[in-house]
């Protein structure tokens, strides 16, 4: 598995070549919408958390574009060696959530659980070591970017939920492009 | 296994210097066979690209390489995909970003310019712009360029007409333009090897973005895949063997090589012989094979008795500033920039450093890279997620962005060498890339930083921000040097025609050949200069001096 030091120096492009190429969790995205690897409380936990990371973009919530599942295909086959981690870590968030009187983390109030992210983030919870509690972070922020906007055929940005919400038009190419005058921002006639 | 043919020339690459000997060579009346590790794609394929397999993870392009990178030689170099260098048929050139610069005259002669700068190994190159002139004018033809020449009082002198004409500029272009106007600069077009009309037989751009890291699906972009490998081909004289990876030069009698050892789309060993070798796999892959070459006549890799193999590696150093504008700026669409600056190239030690670069309009803002910005506009590096990011990727069609390419001083110790540790599939050894940048180039991206947010602020953007890109190397795909041409072949690898010093019958015709960078994207100077050698080729040839 990689460090701490190794994961965090690297560049955001070359974080995901270290995570693993993708062929394998695009083809088991292609086939199935359904939880593959994670567990329905996993699933559950990890939705909310998605969602506290990145919050609706104009309505549009991670949640609507199908980010868990972006995740889940991940961990399923190039992300595998992470599975352990969030599986450690999505346990941790619903065995916090029991010690204060409640079910789970996806039932905590936001505040409790923007506080939770902060000291995952800092590598500040117990129960877990510290650098590896970053390293989840990281991850976890980088894939629900990811499961967010990448194209739909890797599993998130459903029906391009991620793309509308930003007004990205999308692989213009595949309808024929635009014209000169409307990427000079002239009205269309 | 051994053909029995023996080639006239063999190509290893097809890039841009690759493609132009292939395809010069070929009509020239040479039997010439093109070995290239990567896929020979069909456009079509390229509808199916997006932004995590091209851009973040890296696979459509380089599905099964790695390399190691570390920062210096007392650092342990970590595996990764660090180079952006498509390994296809048409090579870098099916994904770049397409600007197509001169260099200036001063470029060429760095040394005599600025003289010594402690930490740098600068030296002059053994050619001049005048040299190049000719061939720049037929690349620029070849290619289509569009643009507006003489446009740019800072650019090389003597520019004929662009065969096309300048692309639309777009809302957050014509903010650049009124930024840099209202401040007595002087905004040009960005010269382009992309289609503003039909051209060359390839189809005018559509306008739909997805340009620097992504082939073109109606070729609209220029590349070695759209134009010389296919001139090449046609010919008849040329032989394409895409998916087979040259892994060893192999000596001949004297001081030559008699073949190239490759592995076949089967992963079966070949030994294919050639009269004429033509090394044109980058910087890097170069490197790694004259590296992987050894004897013992060459004991540390085939031209490397002087250690000067693999040295002097330079990748440029960016800087990038992003704003935000009122009306929605179509960063997305169209080419990749529109708008230039280059009132900041020449170089002035006054300024704290020497050299200098170029400022576009930023390439296209795809949206991951976009929002893993998200950072510099927040300005923090922590914390950033919630609401407030939420917040910033709303704001994805206001944004527009600055980039500037500078030159980066070439350093000795920058190099590319045989990693010992790590190997590929093929049990070879992968490349190890160690740079570390000089201070002059964080001080020119600093620089250009506060320049670049002073015209967008004076063209009426509301937010401006940087995002420090002095950490991007290899990764931008400038890759150059390793293999300098000079006169001295106690301090070069390469003879002023790019022709071994110590190996009769072996070019290189990349960007390895670039004794310093130039502050402009390097390509248009790899296919000059690819022409220019061509040129002497066939001549030696037509003379019966290349035996």
């Amino acid at each position: 598995m990689i460090g701490r030091r190794d994961f965090l120096g690297l560049s955001a492009a070359n974080l995901a070549a270290a995570m693993g190429a993708n062929p394998l969790a695009l083809a088991t995205a292609q086939q199935t919408p359904l939880p593959t690897v994670l567990k329905p409380d996993e699933w559950t936990a990890l939705e909310a958390l998605c969602g506290i990371l990145l919050p609706p973009v104009n309505g549009v919530s991670t949640r609507d574009a199908g980010v868990a599942n972006f995740i889940d295909k991940f961990l399923l086959h190039e992300g595998a060696d992470q599975l352990p981690i969030y599986r450690r870590g999505l346990h941790l968030g619903n065995a916090y959530a029991l010690t204060i009187g409640t079910p789970s983390w996806s039932a905590l109030g936001e505040g409790e659980q923007v506080r939770w992210v902060e000291q995952l983030e800092d590598g500040a919870l117990s129960g877990m070591a510290g650098p590896e509690q970053q390293v989840l972070f990281q991850s976890l922020w980088f894939n629900t970017l990811l499961g967010f906007l990448a194209a739909p055929s890797h599993g998130g940005n459903v029906n391009h939920a991620g793309w509308r919400a930003i007004s990205f038009p999308g692989h213009l190419h595949m309808q024929g492009g635009i014209t000169d005058d409307e990427v000079a921002g002239k009205p269309a006639e | 296994m051994t053909t029995g043919t023996e080639w006239d020339v063999c190509v290893i690459g097809s890039g841009a210097g690759g493609g132009v000997m292939a395809e010069r060579l070929s009509a020239a009346g040479m039997k010439v066979v093109v070995l290239e590790r990567g896929r020979h794609y069909s456009p079509d394929a390229f509808l199916h690209q997006d932004e995590l397999g091209n851009v973040i993870r890296q696979d459509f392009f380089l599905p099964d390489y790695r390399e190691t990178q570390r920062e210096t030689s007392a650092d342990k170099a970590l595996p990764g995909k660090y180079s952006l260098m498509a390994q296809t048929v048409g090579g870098g050139t099916v994904h770049w970003g397409s600007w197509s610069w001169r260099f200036r005259p001063d470029e060429f002669r760095v040394a005599s310019t600025d003289g010594v700068v402690a930490g740098s190994s600068l030296v002059d190159w053994p050619i001049g712009y005048d040299e190049l002139k000719p061939y720049y004018d037929l690349a620029e033809q070849t290619l289509g360029m569009s643009g507006l020449a003489g446009s740019n009082p800072f650019a090389a002198p003597g520019h004929n007409p662009y065969p096309n004409p300048a692309h639309v500029y777009r809302p957050a272009s014509r903010l650049i333009e009124k930024g840099a106007q209202a401040l007595d600069l002087h905004p040009f077009p960005i010269p382009m090897a992309i289609n503003s009309r039909i051209y060359g037989g390839r189809g005018k751009c559509m306008n739909s973005g997805f340009c620097s890291s992504f082939g073109c699906p109606v070729q609209a972009k220029a590349s070695s895949l759209a134009i010389h490998i296919p001139a090449a081909l046609a010919t008849g004289n040329c032989t394409l063997l895409a998916n087979c990876q040259a892994v060893e030069l192999v000596e001949g009698e004297g001081d030559r090589l008699r073949g190239v050892r490759y592995l076949d789309s089967e992963g079966r060993e070949q030994l294919l012989r050639a009269r004429q070798i033509v090394l044109s796999a980058g910087s890097i892959g170069t490197t790694q094979l004259l590296l992987q070459s050894t004897s013992s006549r060459f004991p540390r890799g085939l031209l490397n008795n002087n250690d000067q193999v693999g040295r002097n590696l330079m990748c440029h150093v960016f800087a990038m500033v992003n704003f935000e504008m009122e009306a929605p700026s179509l960063s997305a669409l169209g080419p990749p920039g529109n708008v230039a600056v280059d009132d900041f190239h020449p170089s002035d030690s006054r300024r704290g450093f020497v050299r200098g670069g170029v400022i576009g309009e930023a390439i296209e803002a795809t949206p991951i890279v976009s929002a893993l910005k998200a950072g510099g506009y927040l300005r923090r590096d922590r914390r950033v997620w919630g609401r407030e990011l939420s917040d910033y990727l709303s704001r994805y069609p206001h944004i527009g962005g600055l980039i500037m390419v500078g030159e980066d001083l070439p350093v000795a110790d920058n190099r590319i060498d045989l990693d010992p540790d790590h190997r590929d599939s093929q049990g070879l050894p992968l490349p190890r890339i160690t740079h570390q940048r000089h201070d002059n180039d964080i001080r020119l991206a600093r620089y250009f930083e506060q320049r670049m947010g002073e015209i967008a602020r004076a063209g009426g953007a509301s937010k401006t921000w940087a995002t420090d890109y002095t950490g991007v190397k290899t990764g931008s795909g400038h890759i150059m040097g390793t293999c300098r041409m000079g006169d001295d072949p106690e301090t070069s690898v390469l003879n002023r025609w790019c022709r071994a010093h110590d190996i009769s019958n072996l070019w290189v015709v990349d960007g390895s050949c670039f004794p310093t960078s130039g502050g402009y994207n390097p390509t248009l100077t790899i296919y000059a200069n690819a022409y220019r050698v061509a040129d002497h080729f066939v001549a030696l040839n037509s003379k019966g001096e290349l035996s």
